[in-house]
């Protein structure tokens, strides 16, 4: 028995380095490639969206599919993280990856400020209080930062050893870069003891309250990873678009990534990338659609919550399960 | 002073609109536990549809006020049948995402048959009128009086039939409003269709004091939430002052402080409320 376990184990480190080898080699070929063909800068762009709001989905899957919190803000951080890196940048001269790692932070503490009243409540005041807080920043930044609703143009590019940034590729590896880590530091905390705890309280906040998890505490832990990635993905967002404003981190672009994580897949490990490609691709290839893509999202959103709640990954982790139950059914026949 | 007077007359009015739909909102809340983020939605979409009947058809204003309220019953039963119904009893996460789709679905739906061009709905009772010191025309007294009818309408329902006496057991428990014999799922159908024709109402009675437009819902719809979570979560007597309380406050910091800031009142009412007193004005939860 130890000995299968054992071996078990040993095949999943090869399956997980040969994943990893794969990965690598297409996260460094792929840009490669996109650049090489002609009309490529296009779809270099589309790969950066893509990682971008992977990092976002991701994040927000944290709180929101593993901890199982109806969280609203999540734009919201995105939105401080980028307004807050770019406004120490333009305006006061810091170093960039200062304001990397201070935008994060700012996010994660515009959590704390809602996060530590309402997760000690259940469900529903999280939800209206994060729903609040994102609309209180869209009007600080509509009505108290420099542009207002015309937003903030000319943003710097990012400074990293002389790499010239004007080049679509550079950015391209940067940001498969960030959403690199950020895919393994979720990956780390949703398969240690704080990921489990995380879920317990999904599947039954009582439960978990009553094994002697302090809920509170595990859920604020989920909404502040959350917020922190979500403050960098606005960090990294800012200097590659070159322009900010409000209606950036809208209301509809909150939609646009949960329907990227119901899609996806909430609480998987590969679903909010998933859904985030499909979702980012969707709108190029309905392209006569794509002045009411909301509709086709709204329209996407209902019935995969009716009908797959967890989202492709979660019906094929169904399927895999289902799967496995009859096998090993006929094992013991 | 007279400024204060009419200022205070105007958050009257504001606070009107926030009751007429918090009440709403609170009895949805109430009944499934269902926090509607498309409440607004359907506010809008009343607006749109009296602004349809009234202004392309030149019919009688009234009129129009009853087609919205018709196309209101239609709109709370599908939504309800066909987009709610199915999750019941899932994690709540699903309902609120669901309302979310619906979200998008109206206002973008609203974009394309009514596209973002700011209507007015037209209405006989603009005019002004000089009541004492206050100028105030017809139609805000209409919302004022319209909110009280609905208050006391929803309160002979509630308490004094039958059907309300099925509501308020089916918001206690569920499953022992259905072991006694009530059809849960009708009347929860039954509530939800009240809430979606007060929405509706509120939009027609509204919508000629401002511009139609297809986001219009949105804010409305936080205010709303804001105001049941002040009141206390499935208070509706809590929903009722802290509406009239919001309404107030928001009228005397848009004249006497900044315009563009009014909508803070509202998130920082929210926020305090909920560092201090967490159960709301009326909460029991």
């Amino acid at each position: 028995m130890a000995e299968k376990v054992k071996e078990q184990k040993r095949g999943n480190f090869l399956k997980g380095i040969i994943i990893a080898v794969v990965a690598l080699a297409a996260a460094v070929f792929i840009p490669q490639f996109l650049n090489g063909i002609t009309g490529g800068g296009y779809y270099l762009h589309l790969l950066i969206i893509i990682a971008i709001f992977s990092i976002l989905s991701m994040s927000y899957n944290v709180i929101t599919g593993v901890a199982g919190q109806s969280n609203l803000a999540h734009i919201a951080f995105m939105g401080t993280g980028a307004y807050i890196s770019t406004i120490l940048v333009m305006y006061a001269g810091v170093n960039y990856w200062i304001t990397f790692f201070l935008a994060g932070i700012v996010a994660m503490l515009l959590g704390l400020l809602i996060g530590i009243p309402t997760l000690k409540m259940r469900g529903t005041y999280f939800a209206i209080g994060t729903l609040a807080i994102s609309q209180l920043m869209s009007l600080i930044w509509l009505n108290g930062m420099p542009g207002g609703s015309d937003g903030i143009p000319d943003v710097p590019h990012i400074p990293l050893w002389g790499i010239d940034f004007t080049q679509k590729i550079n950015y391209a590896y940067l940001m498969i870069f960030f959403a690199a880590v950020t895919f393994f530091v979720v990956l780390r905390v949703v398969k240690s003891r704080t990921g489990r705890a995380f879920v317990s309280i999904r599947e039954g906040e009582d439960l978990a309250l009553t094994t002697g998890i302090n809920t509170t505490q595990y859920k604020l832990t989920a909404f502040m990873i959350s917020a922190f990635f979500g403050g960098i993905a606005g960090a990294l967002y800012a200097p590659y678009m070159h322009y900010i404003c409000p209606q950036d981190f809208s209301m509809a672009n909150f939609m646009t990534v949960l329907t990227m994580l119901a899609v996806g897949g909430f609480g998987t490990i590969w679903g909010p990338i998933l859904g985030t490609t499909i979702l980012t691709i969707l709108p190029e290839v309905l392209l006569p659609l794509k002045d009411y893509i909301f509709i086709v999202y709204g329209a996407i959103l209902i019935p995969v919550i009716i009908y797959a709640p967890r989202g492709i990954m979660g019906a094929v982790e169904d399927m895999r399960a289902r799967r496995q139950a009859r096998r090993a059914k006929r094992a013991e026949v | 002073m007279d400024f204060f007077i009419q200022i205070f007359v105007n958050g009257i009015v504001q606070g009107s609109t926030i009751v007429i739909l918090a009440t709403g909102l609170s009895m949805m809340y109430s009944i499934v536990r269902l926090i509607n983020f498309a409440y607004g939605e359907f506010y809008m979409i009343g607006a749109y549809v009296a602004w349809m009947f009234i202004n392309q058809f030149v019919a009688n204003y009234w009129l129009g006020v009853l087609v919205s309220m018709i196309a209101g019953i239609v709109l709370g039963w599908v939504v309800e049948t066909y987009a709610f119904r199915p999750v019941y009893g899932r994690p709540r996460m699903n309902m609120f995402i669901i309302s979310l789709g619906l979200v998008m679905l109206m206002q973008e739906g609203g974009t394309f048959i009514w596209t973002g061009y700011p209507r007015a709905l037209k209405t006989p009772y603009l005019d002004p009128r000089q009541i004492g010191p206050i100028v105030i025309s017809d139609q805000r007294i209409i919302v004022v009086v319209a909110a009280l009818v609905v208050l006391g309408l929803l309160m002979w329902i509630l308490y004094y039939t039958r059907v309300g006496k099925g509501m308020r057991a089916t918001t206690s428990n569920r499953r022992a409003a259905n072991l006694v014999g009530i059809n849960v799922p009708r009347t929860t159908n039954l509530a939800f269709i009240i809430g979606t024709v007060i929405a509706c109402l509120c939009g027609s009675l509204i919508g000629p004091l401002l511009m139609l437009f297809p986001t219009m819902g949105a804010g409305m719809n936080i205010r709303s939430l804001v105001v049941i979570i002040i009141g206390g979560l499935g208070s509706l007597q809590g929903a009722v002052i802290a509406g009239y309380l919001l309404g107030l406050a928001e009228s005397f910091f848009a004249g006497y402080l900044w315009m563009e800031w009014t909508s803070v009142v509202g998130y920082i009412g929210l926020i305090l409320t909920l560092y201090l007193k967490p159960q709301g004005l009326l909460g029991r939860e």
